[in-house]
């Protein structure tokens, strides 16, 4: 059991210390295409979070607006998740040239992206380096460029013998050449594999954290604020009459599944649980009852710019306060 | 680097999750609501030709009047409708009823037919949901117009609140006239809304307290023939009377057992009064209570199980529940004052009683277990709660004297939902005390 916890642990160990050693210098090094695709989510996240618009839904736009400038971050619960990633953000310095990082801020994040590109002119030239490598395998050729000539046996033996030594020598010293060579292309190899390795996992990562964050591409745009939730349940509210007087009014909570077209119209309104609507004829009448408050009720007040955030919901009719 | 690929397929993963979770189906609850009354439509009922009849007028007010008096309902003038009222097969153009805020439309027929019967038909819409809640249809004798109306009604009733109407129903209590030194008491039968009155007893004895039996048809009452107080059995379709038991001593507060079988009352024998119960066959007596106290106004709980009644064995009168059997004696009520006639809900889950304290009376509810009361009618003199069968209605009678020393006066009858809201007046000839509500009528 402790061998075996032993061996996952150091498993585990040698495969954090690879992936940093893979990757943590990759990422130092330029790799400026993934950097603000990420940045650009966090940036467009923290503004998005609606309590303040919630807030003052049509008041003060300009104060918001302010506000949001001098505090990113105070924005309602859904910020703090995507907010820690930030990291990212000194990488989104290079547009520090955007004092007000308002709404302005997201097209100046983007525009930073080309700056990087030079940056990737650069790494290319590596590949160069790749002849460099071809061109040393020539070496070997110069063995046979230099044949002896006879001039008398021992000379020539000793020539021999000494071009041979020489030639000996120079093999080696061309094999050594080569074998550096090689090693260095290696080295060259393994580097490029682990930059292409590195930049597989960002992208990865990358794409995997776009697609968590954000649903729909191209309208960003943040989640219900308490005030549109407010504003809706005080609507339903006012259209509900609960079941006073009935026995067991208290256990009558029923869940409606409702589904709504784009201007908020209830389109479907559903039982939940529609077992104990067949056995309980109580139950039933109060379903009937949240059923008739939602089609009563419709539309409903839902912030129109947010339709993929309020396009289905399920309202749980409670009628417990009667028996306070 | 498989390894390291299968770490970022992980890591992914991770992601994905987190996405699904941000996506999730938004949930709202909804914890407070309106209360008000049920908005709804009644039409005239129409005849076989497709035109309002003279009968079809007159159940349509009947129903109406029914659902309002409950509270729980707001029916709407049926000079504002837009559409005429039309057969029930027909279905109806609900965009002309939507504007009246309405959340039923109730449509029907009746008539009277070749053979003096009245036929009826009726549909009851959902004008929000657009599609029939029920519907239904019968015949009867044409004097029982009044009787298809409130069954009529009572269908509408637990469609909209999940409770069994409580319309087709009676009230037997005692009509009271003459001077307070010379009052002539009389069994008197209504019904629930005060029509179709009829007197029971010429008025020769004094009675009181009046309970129904399970199946409507005979009254228990206590009976002063010949200046003696005992318990007599009334039935109702012959005006047949018949003493219960004869035994020396004093027989008072009957009550049915819900069986129908048994009859519980007091018995007061040599200074003491306790509870016994009665075989409504043989007529042989059980004694459940055994103490030197006064226990009286007994009442079983819906199920039979149980027996609440009250009691002063404590130094004051309050009220005690125990087993069928006289096992288990428990006292329930703890605050100030005294608690009497304390009456079982036909649901189970509450009692009613009345409340003497500070120089007032009330009429109130309590859990089984003496928590949760609740007061919901008060005045100089409130007594004789009975239920509605279906437990969310209750009936008393009140006196409100002329003079300030509490003499002098009306006394009538009333009802008031157990909410505490609603409290209505139930017309009747003469004054009127201790109100018994029968079950529903079969």
């Amino acid at each position: 059991m402790d061998r075996r916890s032993l061996i996952i642990s150091v498993g585990l160990h040698v495969s954090v210390a690879t992936l940093a050693w893979i990757g943590l210098p990759s990422i130092k090094r330029d790799l400026p295409d993934e950097q603000p695709i990420v940045v650009m989510e966090m940036v467009q996240s923290v503004p998005t979070t609606n309590l303040t618009q919630g807030d003052k839904p049509n008041t003060a736009k300009k104060e918001q607006k302010a506000a949001k400038s001098k505090k990113p971050p105070p924005p309602s619960p859904p910020a703090p998740p995507r907010a820690k990633p930030p990291a990212p953000k000194p990488v989104a310095k290079p547009a520090p040239k955007a004092p007000d990082p308002k709404a302005e801020i997201l097209p100046q994040k983007i525009t930073p992206k080309p700056k990087p590109k030079p940056a990737i002119a650069q790494p290319p030239a590596p590949p160069k380096s790749k002849p460099k490598t071809t061109a040393t395998l020539k070496a070997p050729k110069r063995l046979p460029q230099s044949p002896p000539k006879r001039i008398n046996k021992l000379a020539r033996q000793k020539a021999l013998e000494k071009q041979r030594e020489d030639a000996l020598s120079g093999v080696m010293q061309n094999l050594a050449k080569a074998k550096a060579v090689s090693e260095d292309a290696e080295k060259k190899r393994r580097e490029k594999e682990r930059k292409e390795a590195a930049e597989t996992l960002t992208s990865n990562l990358t794409t995997a954290a776009g697609n968590a964050i954000r649903a729909p591409e191209k309208p960003v745009v943040g989640p219900l604020g308490l005030s549109d939730i407010d504003r809706i349940r005080q609507h339903v509210s006012s259209c509900w009459s609960p079941p006073i007087g009935t026995a067991g009014a208290n256990t009558l909570i029923v869940d409606i599944i409702v589904t709504l077209d784009r201007d908020g119209k209830v389109l479907t309104a559903e039982v939940d649980n529609k077992m104990r609507l067949a056995t309980d004829r109580t139950f039933r009448v109060a379903a009937d009852e949240a059923i008739r408050t939602m089609f009563k009720c419709s539309p409903l007040p839902v912030p129109l710019d947010k339709y993929e955030q309020w396009k289905s919901f399920i309202f749980g009719f409670d009628p417990k306060f009667l028996t306070r | 680097m498989m390894m390291f690929l299968r770490l970022v397929t992980v890591v992914a993963a991770c992601f994905g999750l987190f996405g699904n979770i941000a996506n999730a189906q938004l949930r709202i609850d909804i914890t407070e609501g309106q209360v008000a009354p049920t908005p709804i439509a009644i039409a005239n009922f129409t005849g076989p030709d497709g035109v309002v009849s003279e009968v079809g007028k007159q159940i349509a007010q009947i129903i109406s009047e029914d659902l309002e008096s409950s509270g729980l309902f707001a029916p709407v003038d049926s000079a504002a409708f837009i559409e005429p009222p039309k057969a029930p097969s027909i279905r109806p153009n609900f965009t002309n009823w939507s504007p009246l805020g309405v959340k039923g439309l109730l449509v029907g027929s009746a008539y009277i037919d070749s053979a003096g019967m009245l036929q009826v038909e009726f549909v009851l819409w959902d004008v929000v949901i657009q599609r029939n809640i029920t519907g239904g249809g019968g015949n009867a004798d044409q004097n029982a117009v009044r009787r298809i109306s409130h069954q009529i009604a009572d269908f509408v009733y637990e469609e909209f609140t999940g409770d069994r109407g409580y319309f087709d129903t009676r009230v037997v209590y005692v009509a009271e006239s003459g001077s307070q030194s010379r009052r002539l008491k009389r069994l008197a039968i209504m019904d629930q809304d005060g029509h179709n009155h009829q007197f029971l007893t010429s008025g020769a004895d004094l009675v009181l307290t009046p309970r129904f039996s399970p199946t409507a048809n005979e009254i228990a009452y206590l009976n002063y023939f010949n200046d003696e107080p005992n318990v007599y059995l009334f039935e109702i379709a012959t005006g047949r009377t018949e003493r219960l038991g004869s035994f020396p001593g004093m027989t008072f507060a009957p009550r049915f057992a819900p069986s129908g079988d048994k009859l519980i009352m007091s018995l007061a024998q040599n200074g003491m009064t306790d509870i016994y119960e009665m075989d409504m066959r043989t007529q042989a007596i059980n004694r459940l209570t055994q103490s030197a106290s006064i226990d009286t106004s007994p009442s079983y709980s819906p199920d039979g199980s149980k027996i609440v009644f009250n009691s002063d064995r404590g130094g004051s009168q309050q009220l005690y529940v125990m087993d069928a059997d006289g096992a288990n004696v428990r006292r329930i009520s703890f605050n100030q004052g005294r608690y009497a006639t304390p009456v079982w809900s036909p649901r189970g889950d509450i009692i009613a009683f009345t409340k003497m304290a500070n120089g007032q009376f009330y009429i109130g509810v309590m859990n089984v277990d003496g928590s949760g009361e609740r007061l919901l009618a008060s005045g100089f003199l409130v007594e004789g709660p009975t239920w509605a069968p279906n437990g969310r209605v209750l009936m008393y009678f009140k006196q409100q004297p002329f003079e300030t020393d509490g003499s002098g006066g009306d006394t009538h009858v009333y009802r008031i939902d157990i909410t505490g809201f609603n409290e209505k007046r139930i017309i009747t000839p003469s004054d009127a005390s201790d109100p018994a509500w029968s079950p529903i009528l079969r």
